[in-house]
């Protein structure tokens, strides 16, 4: 046990304290899931080294403060210090036999391990499942796989943005009758991180049960195909392809978005029973639509749609998108504003809900960045630590938790094995 | 062991996908889920689609698949006995998952405070899509209307027209996601320290905390991304294809495209690849495509390590080779619906296998749930069925 006052850290009383977790993700549905467990009280540590940093420390898309890279660049990425909070961070030269002979010493005092490399890395390491549970039985190795360990095309590669094609999501996303456009939500990462952490969560359970530890081999493809249930029975129900169909819905009429006054302003809103298109109907003044023949029913109104689609357009026009968004719900209509980054940052039911949570990054300065999906009501989880700096946490995870001495800590950075700035080749962005 | 979560009784209650879809996974994985439904159903049975279009309560897509491996309890909640018979249940569960609107347990006595009266590890987990407080709390909402609040459809379609939702309802799925994260936190918590509390989820800020780079670059230095052009993907001999070429792999599209002699490119990677994507290969690129089926041309690109895609619509998905090798799909018979494809589970574990039993049919447990999680007799069972409680 090490003493608490040495720990970078105070996890005491949140759900996870006392749990450790090595965190070798990149990019996003890896470190998302790192970054619940941590939220959730894990002490989890980031493993990158100075040749491969997280990739977003580098192509960091021009996404820093001020827009400045400024000195230490890699430490000032927003995408890298929005998704790495409540960490810890170290580098390891993860293609040295040395270095990995440091991480197994990591994986015998550690209980999971989380990865979202292609499915070659671990292997060629000597660091998959079967080489990891002889050196700790009870660990539970969390594999965030594009497509699974297992296929002809589990070795592929993938971002949220090819997921959501090869998943589906994308050939059903579009204006009817036209072309999809490739998608840049990259919902497959948040979606595949979520689920590791709650399949870790639950392989901790098991391992509860029957003292062994376990591999998770997730397939983001087949998390997201999941995210689909409907649309994959009713192919094999009634033989039928779902296509796209704009911002319509099957059961729902009126249900669409909405141009405002103001620029690329948008409201959307969407009629569930003939009594929410009669509130609609009042609200903009048209109540001689209630009853009439081609809009008296869900039926009618679908088949009149592009007709009440430019009345409500007429309506909504000169009208600002939050005041009409409030307008329609306090109609009990449910209407959504399309918000942007800056709408989300001004919204008074965040801020009351206290959803952004602030940190102070030792090279970025202060920023506010969401919170999370859940709030826990006796332990509330919040951000204790900013992202980590590459490798800043170095001396207390080898020192402290290995128990290497000076000398054997200083050989370590003499030999580059650890270091807290990425290699040359590696700031020009050839990982 | 059959899953890990064995042993673990869930009562879930409320209508709609995400509570749904939280315990369904929760059910795969080997928990006990109890679903209490209205007399009338889970409003998810009257949405289809239906088998041959013929809509019918007991065989929606959207229900089949959501509600498997879950025994169904109909309890009018309205009434005080359904609501004691719902705190009898839970006595014995270890979670609650629900998303009925907010205030609507506190009024009906089965409010978490109510229910942990006497039950200090119970979970309950309070789906909704606003949260459990807050100006929005009592605020309608739809997929659509989440996911424009929520800052991605702004992201998505042209920025000459109006902006889209996703196809189908992804993110009230994922919602159910997040809430199976959530509360296998708290579940941590209650079986090692015996810990029980209240999760409120909210779908907005799920959506909110999901975002890869518009919130950071606005924070960051004040920038708002909207939506771009459509980028429509690369067309094939029989289909679409698109690639995602990073930095490390740029001169490898480059052979992958221009042949395996091309020279590498000695730009800067930012800006070699801004170049690609502004056009500069795009006839190159089409050549290679339009001489090739989507799924060769998506190999051939992984083969070069170049991040590939084809478009995907639900045929080729339930041919996919790599989606077949996994088994993703399995075959479930219900009573009614008879036997269909469904999405299996993404995940597999060591030492434990997934479950998949049928959807149950509405109150089809009913009798058999309150025997075992009560002290009620066959007759007053019954009383309470002929009363309308059941």
């Amino acid at each position: 046990m090490t003493d608490r006052t040495t720990q970078p850290d105070d996890t005491s009383g949140l759900p996870l304290d006392g749990i450790r977790v090595l965190d070798l993700g990149m990019f996003w549905a890896g470190p998302f899931a790192g970054k619940w467990l941590a939220d959730g009280g894990a002490q989890v540590i980031k493993i990158e080294s100075g040749s491969h940093p997280d990739n977003l420390r580098i192509l960091a898309r021009g996404v820093y403060p001020n827009g400045e890279p400024g000195e230490r660049s890699w430490n000032r990425s927003g995408m890298i210090n929005e998704r790495n909070r409540n960490k810890l961070g170290i580098t390891i030269e993860m293609g040295t036999t040395e270095g990995r002979e440091i991480f197994r010493r990591l994986v015998a005092i550690s209980d999971v391990v989380i990865e979202n490399f292609s499915n070659r890395v671990m292997k060629k390491w000597e660091l998959d499942y079967d080489h990891l549970s002889k050196i700790n039985p009870e660990i539970i190795l969390a594999s965030v796989y594009s497509q699974g360990s297992t296929g002809p095309e589990s070795g592929y590669v993938s971002f949220g943005g090819t997921l959501e094609q090869l998943a589906g999501i994308t050939y059903i996303t579009g204006y009817a009758n036209e072309m999809p456009g490739v998608l840049t939500v990259q919902l497959p990462d948040p979606a595949g991180g979520a689920m590791a952490t709650g399949l870790i969560l639950s392989a901790l359970r098991q391992r509860r049960l029957t003292g062994k530890g376990l591999h998770i081999d997730l397939s983001q493809r087949e998390n997201v195909v999941g995210l689909l249930g409907a649309q994959v029975l009713d192919f094999g129900m009634n033989e039928r392809i779902t296509e796209r169909i704009g911002n319509r819905d099957p059961h729902m009429a009126p249900h669409g978005c909405y141009r405002c006054s103001g620029e690329d302003a948008w409201v959307t809103l969407a009629i569930s029973s003939d009594d929410e298109w009669a509130a609609l109907a009042h609200l903009i003044g048209q109540e001689s639509l209630i009853h009439d023949d081609r809009f008296a029913t869900v039926g009618a109104r679908h088949r009149n749609h592009d007709e009440l689609d430019s009345i409500i357009s007429d309506w909504t026009k000169d009208r600002g998108k939050i005041d009409t968004m409030h307008q329609l719900q306090d109609a009990g209509i449910a209407a959504g504003a399309v918000y942007t980054a800056a709408d989300l940052y001004a919204d008074p039911h965040l801020e009351a809900r206290s959803f952004w949570e602030a940190t102070d990054e030792p090279d970025a300065g202060p920023h506010r960045f969401p919170g999370r999906p859940g709030q826990l009501s006796k332990t509330p989880l919040g951000t204790r630590l900013p992202t980590p700096t590459l490798g800043q946490h170095n001396e207390y995870v080898f020192r402290e938790l290995l128990g290497m001495t000076d000398d054997e800590y200083t050989a370590l950075e003499t030999s580059g094995l650890i270091t807290t700035e990425p290699t040359e080749a590696a700031q020009k962005g050839r990982l | 062991m059959s899953g890990p979560l064995d042993g673990l009784t869930i009562v879930e209650g409320g209508h709609g996908i995400p509570a749904a879809y939280c315990t369904q996974i929760m059910g795969v994985l080997g928990a006990n889920v109890i679903k209490i439904e209205p007399p009338e159903g889970d409003e998810t049975r009257r949405l289809g689609p239906f088998p041959n279009d013929a809509p019918d309560r007991e065989s929606s897509a959207l229900f089949l698949y959501l509600n498997r491996n879950k025994r169904s309890v109909t309890l009018d909640l309205d009434t005080p006995s359904g609501q004691d018979l719902f705190r009898s249940i839970v006595k014995r569960a270890d979670a609650v998952v629900e998303n009925f609107a907010p205030g609507y347990c506190d009024q009906r006595n089965i409010s978490y405070a109510a229910l942990s009266d006497e039950h200090d590890s119970l979970v309950m987990s309070s789906i909704t899509p606003f949260g459990q407080n807050g100006p929005y709390r009592d605020w309608h909402a739809t997929e659509m209307t989440l996911f424009a609040i929520g800052g991605l459809m702004n992201i998505v379609g042209d920025i000459n027209r109006e902006p889209l939702k996703f196809g189908g309802s992804p993110a009230l799925h994922v919602a159910g996601i997040n809430s199976f994260t959530a509360t296998m936190l708290a579940m941590h918590l209650a079986e090692t320290a015996g810990i029980g509390q209240h999760v409120d989820v909210s779908v907005l800020e799920g959506l909110g905390a999901s975002h890869f780079q518009d919130l950071v670059d606005y924070e960051y230095h004040r920038t708002v991304i909207r939506r771009g052009d459509m980028r429509t993907p690369i067309p094939t001999s029989d289909g679409f294809i698109s690639f995602q070429v990073q930095a490390h792999v740029y001169n490898d599209f480059r052979r992958l495209i221009l042949g395996p002699d091309a020279a590498d490119d000695d730009r800067d990677a930012a800006s070699a690849i801004q170049a690609q994507q502004s056009g500069e290969m795009d006839l190159e690129i089409l050549t290679w495509s339009l001489e090739k089926t989507k799924l060769e041309a998506y190999r051939l690109g992984q083969e070069a390590h170049v991040p590939a895609a084809y478009l995907a619509d639900m045929s080729d998905i339930m041919a996919s080779p790599q989606l077949q090798a996994r088994e993703f799909f399995v075959e479930i018979e219900h009573p009614k619906a008879g036997t269909l494809t469904y999405p299996g589970f993404p995940a597999k574990l060591t030492g434990s296998d997934c479950r998949f039993e049928p959807a149950p049919l509405l109150g089809q447990h009913t009798h058999e749930v309150i025997s075992e999680f009560t002290d009620l007799s066959a007759a007053e069972i019954g009383e309470l069925q002929a009363a309308g409680v059941l």
